[in-house]
This record gives structure tokens, sequence and C-alpha cells, in this order.
């Protein structure tokens, strides 16, 4: 884990929709160059975990110090982009940089630097393309390309692997390995277990609060996953990687899991 | 030739025929980000809330402008408002602030006939009525307009395609809405006289998505739709008066030729193109 000082803390931060609270009492940092993953079921808090850090919902409860000038880049859920809005991939690149823009026109700086980012990330020869004509991996790139032209400290995705298939799933958590090595650091939620223990250096278990943070390995447990997702999981290990699997009669390969207690358990509910 | 060119040897018609040029124009404009925003329903509703403003500042004798100027824009910046509660929705809150609206002016109107004849050029569009002070507003309005849409294009376009996201990345989303709610109300307003408050509605939609049938671009999207918007105006006024029909009825019938025209065109041929593009496996 990198060492350097955090870009953004959570001190016991609460955050609540009216009445209804989301998540309570989160303490969190996140660092330059991490890679992080944020697991947990629907409607855990995370997306709301990825506001309170990017600033654009205020905690109820703690305290959240984050520098002033922090930039952040916001890679959204391909559910929530309208495909069918009329523009082309540079044009979305080059909302990355219209906040920060003081021209109302695109300079030829901007649309060099698209050019050359849309180039490295493998999509240069769609820079004109309509955003509906293009692969779930092309599209995730293209929103990554808009959000790096914002320089980021922080690159934050939401649910980037929810819908792609193998590969691009590989594709994308290698491009974001690569990101964060260059010291952005990244935080990407996602439903898939397997995908962030074997690609991801820090995991976050989150139900409305945070019941693990740390290295897959320490934080993939059973007992952790059954709090989280109220359902029984068992953890195999390859390579040195924690591998998630349903639940089986089979419990010897379960790490961290006590078979005695497990076949007590049985026993009590058969 | 010179019989088709006989409405133009009148002053009263060469003016309608800029001013309906102009109004379509601009209805056309601020109506690409409207109809891209998903609001659609705004337009129609707004022009309707207006129209309450209108007859209250006739009543108490305030500039017309000023008074429907004012209601308007408080009547978008509470649907803004109430919209944002999800219990309610956008579509509910325009449908109940923009009624209650409109039916104030009803009820204005009819404890004062007097002013009946003023409010059907208003309900219904009187390019030929129109009078210097509402020239000089449209043109005003135009500027404004064109000159906020260049000034913060860029802006405006990540709003549009994905305000929640804009915000995240700096834009001041809750301001640029603020703007963009004060162009909406004083392009309506401009163009009440000339389109009418029943028709406004259509010359925001309709040449917009009749551009978006066309383009895949959004600035050659917004361009053709003032476009569209100015022809339309300009066609549907030369043949008003000849037909012997309402300017704005005229107006909206040739921009829904115009939208089926471009619809069968695209039906027909526009998948066809979109499956030669292809997507590339990657």
């Amino acid at each position: 884990m990198p060492k350097s000082d955090p870009l953004v803390q959570l001190h016991q931060v609460s955050f609540a929709y009216g009445s209804d609270p989301v998540v309570t009492d989160i303490s969190m940092t996140v660092a330059p160059g991490e890679l992080i993953g944020v697991v947990g079921p629907s409607g855990a808090g995370k997306t709301t975990l990825l506001k309170l850090i990017a600033g654009t919902e205020q905690a109820v409860l703690g305290s959240v110090n984050r520098p002033q000038d922090l930039r952040i880049g916001w890679v959204p859920q391909v559910e929530t982009v309208n495909w069918y809005f009329p523009v082309t991939v540079d044009e979305v690149v080059l909302m990355g940089s219209t906040a920060g823009g003081s021209r109302p026109w695109y300079t030829s700086e901007e649309r060099k630097r698209v050019h050359r980012l849309l180039h490295d990330l493998g999509i240069g020869h769609l820079e004109g393309r309509h955003i509906r004509r293009l692969s779930g991996g092309q599209q995730q790139r293209v929103f990554v390309a808009r959000a790096l032209m914002a320089d980021p400290d922080i690159l934050i995705l939401d649910e980037p692997l929810s819908g792609v298939d193998v590969k691009t799933r590989q594709d994308v958590l290698d491009l974001l390995a690569s990101l964060a090595a260059t010291g952005i650091a990244v935080i990407l939620t996602t439903h898939d277990l397997n995908g962030v223990a074997a690609h991801l250096p820090r995991v976050v278990c989150i139900n409305g609060k945070v019941v693990a943070d740390g290295h897959p390995a320490a934080v993939l447990r059973p007992a952790n996953l059954l709090e989280v997702f109220g359902a029984r999981m068992e953890i195999i290990e390859h390579e040195g990687h924690p591998i998630v699997i349903d639940s089986h009669d089979q419990p010897s390969n379960v790490i961290g899991m006590d078979p005695s207690a497990e076949r007590s358990r049985r026993g009590n509910a058969g | 030739m010179e019989t088709l060119a006989e409405p133009f040897q009148y002053i009263f018609f060469r003016e309608g025929f800029a001013m309906t040029v102009l109004a379509g124009a601009l209805c056309a404009l601020i109506g690409t980000y409207v109809v891209l925003r998903g609001m659609s329903y705004i337009g129609h509703g707004l022009s309707h809330a207006v129209f309450g403003g209108a007859a209250a500042s006739f009543l108490v004798g305030i500039n017309f402008y000023l008074g429907a100027g004012v209601w308007g824009l408080v009547s978008a910046l509470m649907i803004n408002r109430v919209s944002r509660r999800r219990t309610i929705g956008a579509d509910a809150a325009i449908g109940v602030i923009t009624t209650a609206s409109f039916a104030i002016g009803i009820a204005l109107i009819s404890r004062n006939r007097s002013f009946t004849r003023n409010f059907e050029a208003a309900l219904f569009g009187n390019v030929l009525g129109i009078d210097t002070s509402q020239v000089v507003g449209l043109v005003i309005v135009s500027i404004a307009v064109v000159g906020a849409i260049a000034l913060f294009y860029r802006r405006f376009l990540f709003l549009t395609f994905d305000g929640e996201v804009a915000e995240v990345f700096g834009l001041r989303t809750g301001r640029l809405d603020a703007l963009f709610s004060l162009l909406l109300a004083a392009s309506i307003i401009a163009s009440m006289q000339v389109l009418g408050v029943t028709l406004i509605a259509a010359a925001l939609v309709i040449p917009p998505v009749s551009a978006r049938l066309v383009t895949d671009r959004f600035g050659r999207m917004l361009v053709l739709a003032g476009i569209m918007g100015a022809l339309t105006g300009g066609i549907g006024i030369y043949l008003s008066f000849y037909l012997d029909v309402a300017s704005g009825a005229a107006i909206v019938i040739c921009q829904a030729i115009v939208f089926s025209v471009l619809y069968l065109f695209s039906a027909l041929f526009g998948d066809r193109r979109a499956q030669l593009a292809g997507v590339e496996a990657h």
C-alpha cells in the first residue's frame, strides 16, 4: 500500500436520505496510487460512499477531509448513460476538461490530448464514432478517457465490470492497475468478488457500514461475506488468490471456517 | 414570379416574416437542449405557466415582459426544485405548477373581459399584430440566447448529457440550470405573440427531433434544428398568407411535415447506415 499522505479521509461518516440511513460510521482513507474495490450487495451504500469521497454528497455525521483542489474523474455506470444522445467519442472525452477550460471552444491542445489519450487506451481509431456504436469495453475506455482529461487525483468508477465479458473485465482491470501505477488513486464498486480478489490489492466490504477493509485474502472470508451479503460462501485458494464460490457440502477446503462449528450449525438446522 | 413575391410587398408581412423566422430558430435552438434533457413537456407546461404571468401583469399594469418573465422564471425554478423530490417526479411537478399557473391566468381574464382579445393573440399567436416593443424583445432575447449558447456551449453540453457527473467534474450545475431556465422562459415569452402559447411547445420540440434524425453530432443537431426552425417558420407564414389559416398553425404543420418525411427516410435507410457503420468487436 502506498505510504503517501491520504487524498481523502473519512472519519466516522454517516449519511442518510431523509430519515433513511444509507451508511453509518464509515472510516477509511484513500491514498495516491491505491487501487481499491468496494464490494457489497445492492443497496449497501457503495455508490453513496463514492459520492461522499467525490464530495457530491455531504456527510450528515462525521467528517470528510479532502483538499479543496482535489480533482475527481468519475466513470458512470453504463446503465445510466444515454447512449442515444448525439455525441461522438471525441465530444464525450472533451467534456472531461470542460470545468477547467477557460475558453468556450475546444483548443487544439485539448484536441491533441484527446487524440493521444484515445490512442493510449487503444481506441484512437474511434474518435469520430457515435458512442452507441461501440462495444462494452470500448465504451468503458471512452469514459475512462473523459475522466483522465480532468487530470484526476482520484479516478472513481461505478460498477465498471457490470455486464462486460471476461476478456473486457480483464482488460478494464489491467488498465486500472496501470493507471494506479502512475499515482492516480483508483476506486471502483463491483459485485464481481473474484475479479477484485485476483486483480485488486485492497478490498472494502460494506453493507451500510464497513465490515472489512484490507487485502483480499484477509477481507474475503466466509464470516465477512455472510455478514455483508447474508449468503454463505466458501473461499478456496488458487495461486495465492482467494476464490469465492457458493457454499457446498464439502467444507474441507474452506479457509477461515471452523469445520466443527459448521457441522454443529448443520446439525441444528437439520 | 410576381405572384409568388406578392406578400413581400406588404410591410406588415415582411416584418411578420422576419419575426417568424427568428422565433422559429430561437425556439428550435433552445428546444434542442429541452429535447435532449427529456424535458419536452416543460416547454408545453412553461408556455402555459407564462400565460398566468402575462394576465397578471396586464391586470396590475406592469410591463408584460417583466411580469411574464418573472412569473416564467419562478415557475421554471419551482419545477426544477419540486422535480428533485423523487416522490413527485419532473412530469408531475410540471403538471401541477404549470396548470395551476395557467388556471390563474384564465381566472384573471374571466373577471376582466376587456382584454380578452389580447389574450387570444397570446394563446394562438398573431404575428401580424406584433408591435415594436415585441420585435425589440424578440431580437434581444435571440441575441442573448445565441450568445449564451456560444459562451456556455461546452458547459451546457455536459450538463445536458450527464448533469450529475458534470457536477463531480466541477461544473456549477445549479447555476447553469438556473441560467437555462431563464433563457427558456425568456424564449417562450418573446415567441408567445408570434407562435401562441398553445403552439410554442411544438416549435420547441419538432425541429430538434427532426434534426436528431439526420445527425449523430450535437453541434450539427443544434445548427440543423435552428435552420429547420427558421425555414419552417418562413414557409409556414408564407403559406398562411395564401391559405388564410393562422400563422402559428401553418408553421407547426410545416414542421410536422418535415419531421414525417425525415422520420420515414431514417426508418427506411437510417438503421441500415448504422449497421454498415458497425460495432467493432474489441
